[in-house]
């Protein structure tokens, strides 16, 4: 059994999936930030998303330099089925925890 | 600019794990872009420096971040480091050498830094011990007076406990060998002030005015370490003391001297109570001493004390050493080595500059290394060997080039520090905590490393920086315009420092020569002086006049001996006595009295000194205390222009009443404090009319011949007037002057080997880089050649490139020299700070030196047929 995965690990796994093609470092940080408010470092998220690679929850592959990077690279983040599966386990236990709790928390 | 600033991009770059470094440096400047465009460039940037600040942790602790830095590839890394040693034997050696000649003389200077300097004193919690000397306009160190001291004593917060000492010389008799010892007399605190715990007994507590405390070496020495030595007695001089305690080895309760060197006492006895007691102020000749009350700085103590003295002082009306005096509080160390710590700081400044010789000749060596392999690097790196890994190699290579710099250096250390205290001046205080200890050893490493990181890590980053295709395309091109900026910087500084040193040893040179030609007042040679101790000098004032003349023609009977005299104060040994003075005319004006040296003398004494007369006559046997002999400044002093002989002056020694006495004779000022010291007025009084009233009897004792080798007939002469009589402290009057100017020539000593080795690792320096760059034009120069330039002009232009260095490194060096010259001023004696022949003579050394350096390697290298040179291209 893998360790269960952190809420920053959460955060970045949606947003990866989300994203899709367009997701890599900064996009990430930018999608996070857009909808929960969290300023996560640029440190805190390539640590995290080398967690989740070594894990075998994505993939990393290294797409094309931009000039606006300075002509640097971009490293894409790709969701593999087991980061899918862990992300739904993940929100599951959590469901689970608050299920039939007196929270108003769902938007719709 | 749209990018984020370099430095945060470098930063990032150092903290990012290797393999994502393009990456994260990307996301950096593409956020960078973002947010410029939204809030400006400010906003951006403190964006940046947030979020770098954020990342550095997080991106240190990255999973495997540290892979490839396990034991086994760090193994790797050094035994190609290692390998080194056989792949490139000579460059290796040159640099061990080096790195060992700098990092050595580093440890050995740093080690004796750290004994005397920093090494604490051996009493409990020493930081908090002061000593306390009066200043006043007149006296720059006054001992205090028993007023002051009780008021010190008595009144200040800031002080746990206040103690007082006073030396004298006393002989133990009794069981044995007579032996003349130092004797201390303390007030009963002043255990307590040092904080010293016996090995053995106990100290001595109030009142106890027949007890004594003996020094570890003491109890060793005379009494064969054993224990039952408590209860004993000590016969000191014909009185009796208990020994009731053992102090324990090398932590002796002696604090400074008024002279400013450490006490020698051996044994410790109470002062009679009845002479601390009272507020008499007229003379000063307590060793106050005080240990600061628990969370009390030194400055609050002193606020607190100049609060007190400006109080008392607007009560005192009389006082010896002046009616303004402060009481300074100094640190117990500092106090002690106030004296040589400049010129121990000085030599440490000079051998670091050697060190930085040493290590940025080392950094040329690896930079032409590198250069030389830059081809390697570029292949390596293309067959996907990462740049963080080349450059730990290059790192590691260094660090190993550097731990053997450094056990050769610490081996340089050990020969350096024998060496040194071989040489070491007798003013050196504390010279037995002097050692290559655990402190030095971590000294020697730091060092090292710092070396390391100038000379393996500068050149290291830029290596690796090669470009593969540039690297490989362009073989012969010339250096690196960025390396050859760093190469050429580094020589000036080294051509710079060398010339400062050059610069100070000459000056300190020429102040040991000023010193030598000093005109003491005296003739320093062939003169013998020591302290003469008997247990009995007779009760009257004839029957010590008596022993005083047996003890004379007993010695001046020897063969070889020409004259003999006593006196009470050596020049040179230290010691003050002082006294008022004023003449007839003086004292019907009603003017203030002088200050004045008090030397009593017998008859043959300032001639056995050497001292001349310049008018009048000298002491005879028979003179009584109403004749007097005046120096010659005092007789400008009370008699300007006029003859003093046959003239009345009024005199008044310490602790005894106004007297007048005819001036008979006057003799050359004296420099008795020291040979940089200005001679002091000092008056002469007949030794045999006060012989009864004599604390200290030291003799000089004028022989033809070598003066060392009178001593034992000296001594034997002493032992026919008594078995029992002590000659004790014998000393040259040459060897008393060498002490005094021991510092300065120590120092100038040092100095000069520090110069010579700097001189020389700067043109070892200059050579390394102008053959370096020579070859890297060689075929420049060889096509240049063909096409039928004149070699004399290649050769001035390759010489000319070298000398605009030396140039430059004497230009910023005179500089150097100048700011140097006021660093080491208070060594210098005779000579100007800032001397300008002594600058141009050592920029005239340093420069041809220089000039040679450049011209050699850019000879043999022309030399070579060019057509040798293309075909190796």
């Amino acid at each position: 059994m893998t360790a269960p995965l952190s809420d920053l690990e959460v955060l970045a796994l949606a947003s990866v999936m989300r994203l899709g093609d367009e997701a890599y470092g900064v996009a990430i940080k930018n999608d996070i930030a857009d909808r929960t408010g969290r300023d996560v470092s640029i440190g805190s998220l390539y640590k995290a998303l080398a967690r989740l690679e070594g894990r075998g929850y994505v993939t990393a592959f290294t797409g094309a330099p931009t000039a606006v990077r300075g002509g640097r690279a971009k490293k894409h983040v790709r969701i593999e089925a087991e980061g899918r599966a862990a992300l739904e386990a993940a929100l599951q236990s959590l469901a689970r925890m608050v299920d039939g709790l007196d929270l108003k928390w769902k938007p719709s | 600019m749209t990018r984020a600033p370099r430095w945060l991009r470098f930063a990032l770059a150092v903290l990012a794990p290797p393999d994502d470094r393009e990456h994260v440096l990307g996301d950096l400047d593409e956020g960078f872009a973002a947010r410029r465009k939204e809030v400006g460039a400010v906003g951006a940037h403190t964006w940046a420096v947030r979020e770098v600040a954020r990342s550095a942790w997080p991106l240190l602790t990255v999973p495997g971040r540290w892979e490839g830095w396990t034991m086994t590839g760090l193994i790797q890394d050094v035994r190609s480091g290692l390998r080194i040693f056989r792949h490139a034997p000579g460059f290796a050696a040159v640099v061990v050498a080096t790195l060992a000649i700098g990092v050595g003389g580093a440890a050995a200077v740093f080690s004796v830094v750290q004994g005397v300097l920093l090494s604490p004193l051996s009493f409990d919690d020493p930081d908090r011990v002061v000593m306390m000397w009066g200043q006043s306009q007149e006296y720059p160190r006054t001992p205090l007076t028993v007023g002051d001291y009780n008021v010190l004593a008595d009144e200040v917060e800031a002080f746990a406990h206040v103690g007082a000492s006073w030396s004298n010389r006393a002989l133990i008799l009794g069981e044995g060998e007579a032996e003349q010892v130092s004797v201390g007399w303390v007030t009963p605190d002043y255990f307590d002030v040092v904080g010293v715990t016996p090995v053995l007994g106990r100290t001595i507590e109030a009142l106890e005015e027949d007890v004594a405390m003996i020094s570890h070496g003491l109890w060793v020495r005379r009494y064969g370490a054993d224990p039952s030595v408590l209860g004993r007695t000590l016969d000191l001089s014909g009185d009796a003391f208990e020994i009731v305690g053992v102090l324990p080895e090398g932590e002796d309760p002696n604090l400074t001297t008024f002279a400013g060197a450490r006490a020698a006492h051996e044994v410790w006895r109470l002062q009679p109570p009845g002479w601390t007691q009272g507020d008499d102020r007229s003379v000063g000749w307590l060793r106050g001493s005080a240990r600061l009350s628990d969370g009390v700085t030194l400055e609050q103590a002193q606020q607190e004390v100049d609060a007190l003295f400006a109080q008392v002082n607007a009560t005192v009306t009389e006082r010896d050493g002046g009616t303004d005096l402060q009481v300074n509080l100094i640190e117990a160390r500092t106090d002690l080595v106030g004296s040589v710590s400049r010129t121990l700081w000085v030599l440490l400044a000079a051998v670091l500059g050697v060190l930085l010789i040493a290590a940025s000749n080392v950094a040329h060596l690896m930079l032409a290394r590198g250069e030389a392999r830059t081809a390697e690097i570029a292949v390596r790196t293309a067959l996907g060997g990462t740049r963080g890994r080349l450059v730990r190699q290059l790192l590691i290579e260094g660090a190993v080039l550097a731990s053997a710099g450094a056990v050769a250096g610490l081996a340089i250390a050990a020969l350096g520090v024998r060496l040194m205290l071989g040489f070491a001046p007798a003013s050196l205080p504390r010279t037995s905590d002097i050692a290559l200890d655990g402190e030095v050893v971590l000294f020697a490493l730091a060092v090292t490393l710092s070396a390391a990181l100038v000379f393996a890590v500068v050149p290291a980053l830029r290596n690796s920086r090669s470009d593969l295709t540039e690297s490989l395309r362009d073989r012969s091109a010339t250096m690196d315009p960025r390396r050859q900026r760093f190469s050429r910087g580094l020589i000036v500084g080294e051509v710079a420092l060398s010339l400062a040193l050059v610069t100070c040893t000459g000056l300190l040179i020429r102040s040991v020569g000023s010193l030598e030609e000093v005109d003491l007042g005296y003739d320093r040679a062939g003169v013998v002086t020591f302290s003469l101790e008997a247990p009995s000098w007779g009760d009257s004032n004839e029957e010590a006049a008596a022993t005083m003349s047996a003890y004379l023609d007993e010695m001046t009977s020897i063969p070889g001996v020409r004259t003999a005299g006593f006196t009470n104060r050596i020049p040179l040994a230290g010691g003050l006595f002082t006294g008022t003075f004023r003449s007839d005319d003086m004292v019907a004006a009603d003017a203030e009295p002088a200050q004045a040296a008090v030397r009593y003398v017998s008859p043959d004494y300032l001639d056995a000194l050497g001292t001349p007369l310049v008018s009048g006559r000298g002491f005879r046997s028979d003179d009584g205390t109403d004749r007097v002999i005046i120096d010659q400044r005092s007789a400008e002093l009370a008699f300007p222009g006029q003859n003093p002989i046959g003239r009345m002056v009024e005199l008044s020694a310490i602790g005894s009443d106004p007297r007048l006495a005819e001036v008979i004779g006057v003799v050359a000022a004296t420099r008795h404090h020291g040979v940089r010291e200005e001679p002091v007025e000092t008056l002469y009084f007949p030794m045999f009319a006060a012989a009864n009233e004599q604390n200290f009897r030291s003799m000089a004792v004028r022989v033809a011949g070598d003066p060392a080798s009178f001593v034992e007939p000296l001594r034997q002469a002493a032992r026919r007037v008594s078995g029992d009589a002590v000659v004790a402290r014998v000393q040259t009057m040459a060897e008393l002057f060498e002490r005094d100017v021991s510092s300065t020539r120590f120092a100038s000593l040092l100095l000069a080997l520090f110069g010579v080795v700097a001189v020389v690792l700067a043109v070892v320096g200059l050579h390394g880089v102008m053959a370096f760059s020579v070859r890297r034009r060689a075929r420049e120069i060889g096509i240049r050649v063909v096409l039928g330039a004149a070699h004399g002009t290649l050769l001035r232009s390759s010489v000319r490139s070298g000398a605009t260095l030396v140039a430059i490194g004497i230009v910023v060096g005179t500089g150097l020299s100048f700011f140097a010259g006021r660093l080491i001023g208070s060594l210098l004696y005779g000579v100007d700070p800032s001397d300008l022949s002594t600058v141009a003579a050592a920029a005239a050394l340093v420069g041809v030196t220089g000039l040679l350096g450049a011209y050699v390697p850019a000879r043999l290298i022309l030399g070579v047929d060019p057509a040798v040179t293309l075909r190796n291209e």
